[in-house]
């Protein structure tokens, strides 16, 4: 098994008890990596969250919203030059607007720009995996299916609901920065960022 | 922090939470978004236009199978329950459901149900 600092090499080669540094974002803006990053090997990991997806009314009935795609990965940066990043918006205008994408354009230091794509496909595993409540499975609709739990907080789909109220398990109004979809009529969750690294 | 649409050949593809430095800065093209405009708008001359996505066939199809399986689970209990009121015309309702996908009123015009 490996360690988290197994892919840092400024960590691994210290000796242990290295703390990692982090920046995290919750509205767009622009990471600059250090140039002690970059002298240690510029490796960072990235935790990228899309917005999630509004609610929406199908066929009657009330189906929560995906939530925003969850991505974690490591990239290796080479200048210190500053990597645009943004905030996917979540669903908050029309009925079913799709979760807006974050992103890290890690390529303008070096490295490989990474998406999350905001929630979208609302209750169907088919068009995304953190779907909302009342998901098709095999072309038929289970009433009142729990929503997509999402990953550590983040990414959860939104509660579903029918003419009489009572919701299945989910999300009801998207928590802010969670990428977390909602249920019909209210509001998604907006996207994250946080990028860690060692130097 | 305000909601920014960015803009790809008239049509917002895009939503972003951000300030106005940010903004600034951006190399796309953007602009503020009123409450009520999202992804999927239209922005031409300064004024937001949704318009509803075109469904394919397909995807009207794969909808109209969706409705028609929810409309059969949906009814089930019925056809398990001898007493239910009126329940001959709920089981042949259900059949027109099962013929449905088959006839020529597929997708257009779908089975009526019962009183």
């Amino acid at each position: 098994m490996s360690n988290f600092t197994d892919f840092f090499p400024a960590a691994s080669g210290g000796g242990g008890g290295a703390i990692p540094k982090y920046e995290e974002f919750t509205s767009s803006g622009t990471f600059t990596p250090s140039q002690a990053l970059i002298d240690a090997g510029g490796r960072v990991a990235y935790f990228i969250v899309g917005g999630g997806e509004k609610g929406q009314t199908y066929d009657g009935r009330k189906i929560g919203g995906a939530g925003g795609q969850v991505k974690m990965g490591y990239a290796t940066l080479t200048s210190t030059t500053g990597c645009t990043v943004t905030i996917g918006a979540g669903g908050s205008s029309t009925s079913g607007e799709d979760g807006g994408a974050s992103s890290v354009a890690f390529s303008s230091a070096g490295g490989t720009d990474i998406t999350a794509n905001g929630g979208s496909g609302e209750a169907r595993p088919s068009n995304g995996s953190n779907y909302g409540g009342w998901q098709y499975t095999n072309n038929s609709l289970y009433h009142a299916a729990s929503a997509s739990p999402g990953i550590l907080g983040y990414g959860g789909g939104g509660a579903g609901y029918e003419n009489s109220s009572i919701y299945s398990p989910g999300v009801y109004t998207g928590l802010a920065n969670t990428g977390q979809g909602s249920a019909y009529n209210r509001s998604a969750g907006s996207g994250f960022v946080r990028i860690t690294w060692f130097e | 922090m305000a909601r920014y649409g960015i803009i790809k050949n008239n049509i917002i593809t895009n939503v972003i939470e951000a300030n106005a430095e940010f903004i600034k800065g951006y190399s796309e093209k953007t602009v503020l978004l009123p409450d009520n405009v999202g992804l999927g708008f239209s922005y031409i001359n300064e004024e937001f236009i949704y318009i509803e996505p075109i469904k394919t066939e397909e995807e009207i199809q794969i909808e109209a199978i969706e409705w028609r399986n929810n409309g059969l689970v949906s009814t089930d209990f019925i056809a398990q329950t001898p007493d239910y009121p009126n329940r001959d015309a709920w089981i042949t309702y259900r059949q027109e459901l099962r013929d449905w996908p088959s006839t020529a009123d597929f997708p257009e015009t779908k089975p009526t149900k019962p009183e």
